[in-house]
Order: structure tokens, then sequence, then C-alpha cells
């Protein structure tokens, strides 16, 4: 399973960019979700996509070839492919206000750290804005 | 597929692609006129040219009804019934577009641009405290 990540979490280049409007299941894992009805607005946005909201690594589902994962957090990410429960990171945005190093990614020095730290350990992240433009394997 | 032609006061169609590139990536068969700056006859003849250049049935998109760009519309396509207009364009609409024009005919994709279009009006009520 391929997880996602995007800092805007579910918006609409996700949605019909990246076709999470036609996954059959919306896996969202985010510490934000219990902030401000985030949870019952990400399933709203969905559209009808069955949407399961998570505020952490527990309890995770069990992997689905239609399924869409997708979180906003780098941290999360890392303990999940750390402890093999999802495959490789797909970066389609993380936009921080630091170098742009590619279309819609921008780390902060401490996320650049963590992916750097994540590469070391041999763990796969490819950064990649569409489907149709080039992905990349962190680190270039 | 069907082209899309969005023509719409000032720079709006411009940005109604620019967008749509943030959610879709590059867009084709998506082209844009702006009325800025033309007189009606000037404005009927940029789509004239530009429905020459698409060369076939195309689904034009314009931002109100009774605007000039409505009107130039409909002027150009005087007896043309296989060309279709639909005004009050939002992003919505033109994301249903994108998302089912491979798979829909002219006839088929229309009525619900339309639905889109106007159930995403709505009031959104902030979440309680």
């Amino acid at each position: 399973m391929i997880l996602h990540l995007d800092d805007r979490l579910l918006h609409g280049k996700i949605l019909h960019g990246w076709s999470a409007a036609r996954a059959s299941r919306i896996v969202l894992l985010s510490l934000r979700l219990e902030d401000s009805g985030l949870s019952s607005r990400c399933q709203e946005v969905a559209g009808g996509v069955p949407c399961i909201c998570l505020a952490g690594a527990a309890k995770l589902p069990e992997p689905d070839p239609g399924d869409f994962w997708l979180t906003d957090n780098l941290g999360l990410a890392k303990e999940l492919l750390e402890a093999g429960l999802v495959e490789s990171l797909k970066i389609l945005g993380l936009r921080q206000g630091g170098e742009e190093l590619a279309a819609d990614f921008s780390p902060d020095s401490s996320n650049r750290k963590m992916l750097d730290e994540m590469a070391s350990q041999g763990l796969r992240i490819e950064i990649q804005s569409f489907p149709s433009s080039p992905a990349r394997i962190w680190p270039f | 597929m069907v082209p899309a032609l969005v023509i719409c006061h000032g720079e709006l169609g411009s940005a109604f692609m620019d967008a749509l590139d943030g959610i879709f990536g590059p867009v084709d068969e998506f082209h844009v006129i702006s009325n800025r700056g033309l007189s009606n006859e000037a404005l009927e003849d940029a789509v004239r040219a530009k429905l020459g250049e698409i060369g076939r049935q195309a689904l034009i998109f314009t931002d109100y009804f009774g605007g000039s760009c409505a009107n130039a519309s409909l002027t150009v396509l005087k007896g043309r019934p296989d060309y279709r207009v639909v005004s009050g364009v939002n992003l919505p609409m033109l994301i249903y577009y994108l998302t089912h024009r491979d798979e829909m005919d002219m006839a088929a994709i229309l009525p619900g641009i339309i639905n889109r279009g106007q159930n995403a009006i709505r009031e959104l009520t902030p979440p309680g405290l």
C-alpha cells in the first residue's frame, strides 16, 4: 500500500488530480482530525466515497487494492513506514515555506531532516505533484 | 472527448484554467476567451476564430446569462444546435466536466454539469465550539 502525503489533506487536487474521488475507500490519517470538525468535513468532501478517518496509526484497517491512503503528517508517515504498515510514501504536496525543491514541495528544515533520516533507513519516498508529472526519489 | 471553450469577463476564464491546472495538472482541450477590450463584434469574431481552431463540436461555458460573453456565444452559434452553451460557470461545474468528458458525449454530460454547479451553491455552517 502506498501512503500519500499532502499537507492540505483532502482537497481538489487529491480528489480529482489523483483520483481519490474514484477510489473505493479513502483512509485519512491526521493528528488534526479531531479539530474543528475536520473529520466530518472530510467525509463530506469525499463526496460519497467511504472515508475512514484516524487520528493515529492505531486500529488501521486491512489494506484493500481500491484504497487511497492519505496523511498530512510526515511524522505519522514515518511511523507507518518504519513499522512496515505501508510500503512506500508518495508526497503529493508539502508546502512549508522552505526552498521549493519541486512543484508543491517546499519542506521546512525539520521535515527535510526527517525525510533524510527516512531515506537513510532505506525507506522509499517519492515526490510527485501530479500523476502526469515525473516522480522523483528522495533525496535529490 | 468534448472540448470546452470558456468565455468570461476579464481574467476569470484564465483564473479557472489556472485553478484547474492546480487540481488536475495541465489540462488539454480547454480553451479560454476574455472579453477584455473587445467590442461585441470583436468578441464574436474571437469566438468564431476559436471555434474554427477547435474544429469540432465544443461545449461553451460563459460566466453569466445576459452578459456580453453569453450574448456573443448565442449570436455566433445561431442555427448551430450541435453546440451547447451553459451560463453561470463555476469551479465545481468545470471539475465535473473534466472528470466525465472522456466517457460521456455532449448530451449526456450537460445535465450533470448543471446539476453539480447548482448544488455547489449553499450556505456553509461553521462547526460549533
